[in-house]
């Protein structure tokens, strides 16, 4: 506790010294924010997300963290052990996965330092199992200092009793842990048991250069010997800037490794490409500038050559014009967006080539925003708005103010010609499987044909086949153990057959019963491990933040050659879902009812959406089968990350890259793989996400 | 709707971002002849894109209220003006969304008093989100300058206002020819797109 003092009274020594700045935070051989091994108090920026690779002594830990919050972040892991406990345990690598949680207290202020509290393997094995409180202070805008204490693993360095237990004896004794699958959060560890001492000093030497200094309170236990020799508590690193966002450590460890630490960081608040490079939109013209004439407005033909005329021209906007009607003043227009990420910028160059092919009798755009003649929303703008705002200042708020974002009053109007529509498309496609102890990393590459026809308008028929080129997801020849019906656990030999596989073929109705009420029946083969019937219903006002959903399905499993055959398994399953958005961002769903295996439960998923389509989230099941049925992770949960193909381009595209890292895949807790889910076709076109992507109407 | 056919006169000279190998910037606006302008009836603008090493010619598509909306041959990207001044631009990137220049073009015209006067620029941040600057403008000088253009001495009048926010200052110039013609102006248009230079080339 002496060095603790000596600590606080440096903190306040150094307090006048300090101000406001400060410098970039690095990440630790945890992903954490810190030096090498051990934590400080900082957090990175806001929405910062990245990857580090740590390797030393025969560690190797592939961390991704994400701030959650400006002062959460969360960071999930994945570690290699070289020579385990010396094979004893019958294998002599060990593969393990953890989470963390880092929590900011406090700000650093002047005479104050940052404070942060922080959990290791929150729910894992309990390899990494630990505890700390560490404060962090700038003593010049080129220093800083850290000084904490450990609790668990990080207490394992000349650990001391617990100084909680000034609260409650309690905390003096750590229990033992009691899982035997992984997956619990074991509260009734945390803070318990020996406490230990860490610290150390950061500088930033130049710009690009810095180095470090620490006293860890890890003494790898479980390491030392077999895996490397741990001689001292003392490290030291030495820090280069590659480029922006790219860092690398090389470390000396432990008195006896050398060790380094390569990160990458980005943040979807901050595109490669500013702003995109969106092609110039069509310019406002003015009414009295619009030759209805030379549109064709004034020919014999019910308007049909000025329509097409005004489909060509959208269509080399990517919008499709789905419908267009005229009466008295106000043209009603359906169209869909092909190409803008936004729906917002899809109607604002929508309303811009309107303002040019309107005769000038039309003074009202109703602009009907659909997805697969569903249409979420209707959003009425005043053609004197857009030539009064055109070059306004605030025209981004004044245009936004001033659209009537309403509920569609008709249904879908499709122009002749429209239906039947078809479309295919070849491409290749990758897919992998990870965490797999025997091959952590495996892939399947080839090529994929899906075709998709409408033949009326909300009707949709899908299908997709795949034929693997190459790839060694058919290795995996691990047998489930699964105690229940194995609706998940046998997705390998699904894997070993083939090679030419049948993943969906789908017939969908989509529908309106009334207002604010979406529906949804499919029929065929859902997914690659289910066929049956799937059915929908969807509430969700189009000003309402706040959306209920139900949904029920019965399906048969699937041969494993992925053919037209089906397995003796067949199961109800269905789901009564709240879905709720913050104006943050952030936005939540709760699925309760039965899983595929029969079991009941709930699923809760927390995503952050950004108004660019970036997501990252996690969800977590929690079923009425027990944990130890459930096996290995006790209970299925996984992280979600969505990149928009256009961020990382700068090119307009409404393609994403989407992966749902799942760390274990088991039979509880499983769902249907259902691409055609109401809650994103409806909501994208509805109040809050239109606002969120106003920004681009005028772009 | 105009027809963007006559635009396509210039197109062979187009040079944007995207060629393969993009030669360094003013390469394209040496390569402008007298021969070449006198091919185009509309009222033709150099753009030179500095911070983007970018350059073309631009003909007007559309005017409202005062503004003139004008285009690459390509149909690319466009810059809006009014009485000169840039109040726009697409598919730059990191564009001018709007602009709010009353203050800036009394001062290019030699009327506006003496003292500060405000400057608004709109633009996007990483999350299409508006940002609006606000600068504090003054006039730093204001000077006669006979200019070069396609080898063609024109009188005018220059003017240069200073504009200052907390956390950048910049300098754009304007040289108006006696009938109010803006000539050539240098306008500091965002972070990302850099000094805009306008040229009037007939």
């Amino acid at each position: 506790m002496k060095r603790l003092a000596a600590i606080a009274v440096l903190f306040c020594a150094a307090g006048s010294a300090a101000g406001a700045e400060t410098f970039e935070t690095w990440r630790n051989n945890y992903g954490l924010p810190g030096l090498l091994d051990m934590p400080n108090a900082l957090s990175f920026p806001d929405a910062d997300l990245s990857v580090t690779d740590a390797y030393f002594g025969g560690t190797n830990r592939l961390t991704g963290s994400f701030q959650i919050l400006p002062r959460v972040t969360g960071s999930f892991r994945y570690t290699r052990i070289e020579n385990f406990r010396g094979g004893t345990t019958g294998r002599d690598t060990n593969y393990d996965r953890s989470f963390s949680l880092h929590l900011k207290l406090l700000e650093e202020r002047e005479y104050r330092p940052a404070l942060a509290v922080g959990v290791n393997d929150l729910i894992g094995t309990g390899l990494y199992a630990s505890e700390y409180l560490v404060a962090t202070k700038h003593l010049t805008p080129r220093v800083r200092v850290s000084g904490g204490l450990g609790w668990g693993r990080l207490a394992s360095n000349n650990g001391f009793t617990n100084p909680l237990g000034v609260l409650n004896e309690n905390f003096e004794t750590r229990p033992a842990r009691t899982t035997g699958v992984g997956g619990e959060a074991e509260f009734d560890q945390f803070f318990r048991g020996d406490a230990a001492f860490f610290g150390g000093i950061e500088v930033r030497a130049t710009d690009k250069l810095g180095f470090a200094v620490e006293y860890s309170s890890d003494v790898y236990s479980f390491e030392d010997g077999p895996t490397f020799d741990y001689r001292s508590p003392w490290n030291f690193g030495l820090r280069y800037a590659l480029r922006d966002g790219v860092n690398l450590t090389a470390s000396y460890m432990y008195g006896s490794e050398v060790g380094v630490n390569l990160t990458f960081a980005l943040n979807p608040k901050n595109p490669p490409y500013y702003g995109g490079g969106d092609a110039a939109p069509y310019p406002v013209t003015p009414r009295g500038e619009v030759d209805a004439e030379a549109l064709g407005w004034t020919l014999d033909d019910g308007g049909a050559t000025a329509t097409d005329q005004l489909a060509e021209v959208l269509e080399a906007e990517g919008i499709f014009l789905h419908g267009l009607s005229i009466q008295g003043g106000t043209a009603r227009v359906e169209i869909e967006n092909n190409r803008w990420r936004a729906n917002a910028q899809a109607i604002g160059r929508t309303a811009r080539i309107l303002t040019a092919s309107m005769p000038a009798s039309v003074d009202t755009f109703v602009i009907v925003p659909m997805v697969t003649g569903l249409a979420g929303s209707q959003v009425t703008i005043r053609r004197a708005d857009m030539e009064e705002l055109a070059f306004s200042l605030d025209n981004f708020w004044e245009s936004y103010a001033r659209a009537g974002i309403a509920p569609v009053t008709q249904g879908p109007a499709p122009r002749p010609g429209t239906y039947p529509r078809f479309e295919y498309d070849i491409s290749p496609y990758l897919q992998p499987s990870l965490f797999d102890p025997d091959a952590p990393v495996r892939l399947d590459a080839g090529v994929q044909l899906k075709a998709t026809a409408e033949p009326a308008p909300g009707v949709v028929l899908r299908g997709a086949v795949r034929q693997k080129v190459f790839g060694n997801l058919d290795e995996s020849t691990r047998v489930s153990n699964s105690v229940l019906p194995r609706v998940r656990s046998e997705t390998n030999i699904y894997e070993r057959t083939g090679p030419l596989d049948l993943t969906d073929l789908t017939a969908t109705y989509f529908f309106k019963p009334g207002r604010d009420l979406y529906g949804r029946v499919t029929v065929g083969y859902l997914e690659r491990h289910f066929g049956g019937v799937s059915s929908e219903l969807l509430w969700k006002p189009v000003d309402s933040s706040l959306g209920l959903g139900l949904e029920a399905n019965y399906v048969k499993q699937r041969a494993f050659d992925q053919g037209f055959e089906f397995r003796d398994y067949e199961t109800a399953t269905g789901f009564a879902s709240v879905y709720y958005e913050w104006d943050n961002g952030f936005e939540a769903q709760l699925d309760a009812g039965r899983y595929l295996a029969g079991d009941w439960g709930a699923t809760l998923t927390l995503q952050r959406g950004f108004a660019n389509g970036w997501k990252v989230g996690a969800y977590a099941t929690l079923t009425d089968v027990p944990f130890e049925e459930f096996g290995e992770g006790s209970f299925d949960k996984g992280i979600l990350i969505t990149i928009p193909i256009d961020w990382a381009r700068g090119d307009p595209t409404r393609q994403t890259f989407g992966y749902n890292l799942k760390p274990i895949l088991r039979d509880g807790g499983a769902r249907l793989t259902i691409r055609d889910r109401l809650y994103q076709r409806v909501n994208q076109n509805q109040r809050d996400a239109l606002r969120n992507g106003w920004g681009r109407f005028w772009k | 709707m105009k027809p963007l056919a006559s635009l396509s006169a210039l197109a062979a000279l187009a040079l944007l971002a995207g060629c393969a190998a993009q030669p360094p910037f003013g390469a394209f606006r040496a390569g402008l002849t007298q021969e070449l302008v006198d091919t185009v009836d509309n009222p033709l603008l150099y753009v030179g894109v500095e911070g983007l090493g970018r350059e073309s010619t631009v003909q007007p598509l559309q005017e409202l209220d005062g503004v003139t909306t004008w285009r690459t041959p390509d149909g690319t990207s466009a810059i809006s003006t009014r009485d000169g001044l840039v109040v726009s631009t697409r598919s730059l990137g990191d564009d001018l969304m709007a602009a709010d220049i009353a203050g800036s073009v009394a001062a290019s015209k030699g009327q506006g008093g003496g003292g500060y006067y405000p400057r608004f620029h709109t633009t996007l941040d990483g999350l299409s989100q508006p940002e609006f600057e606000a600068f504090q403008c003054r006039v730093s000088a204001r000077t006669s300058e006979d200019i070069v253009i396609l080898g063609r001495a024109r009188a005018s009048v220059r003017t240069d206002e200073t504009c200052t926010t907390p956390g950048r200052e910049v300098t754009n110039s304007y040289w108006r020819a006696a009938d109010g013609t803006m000539l050539r102006a240098r306008q500091w248009i965002s972070e990302g797109v850099g000094v805009i230079i306008t040229e009037r080339l007939n």
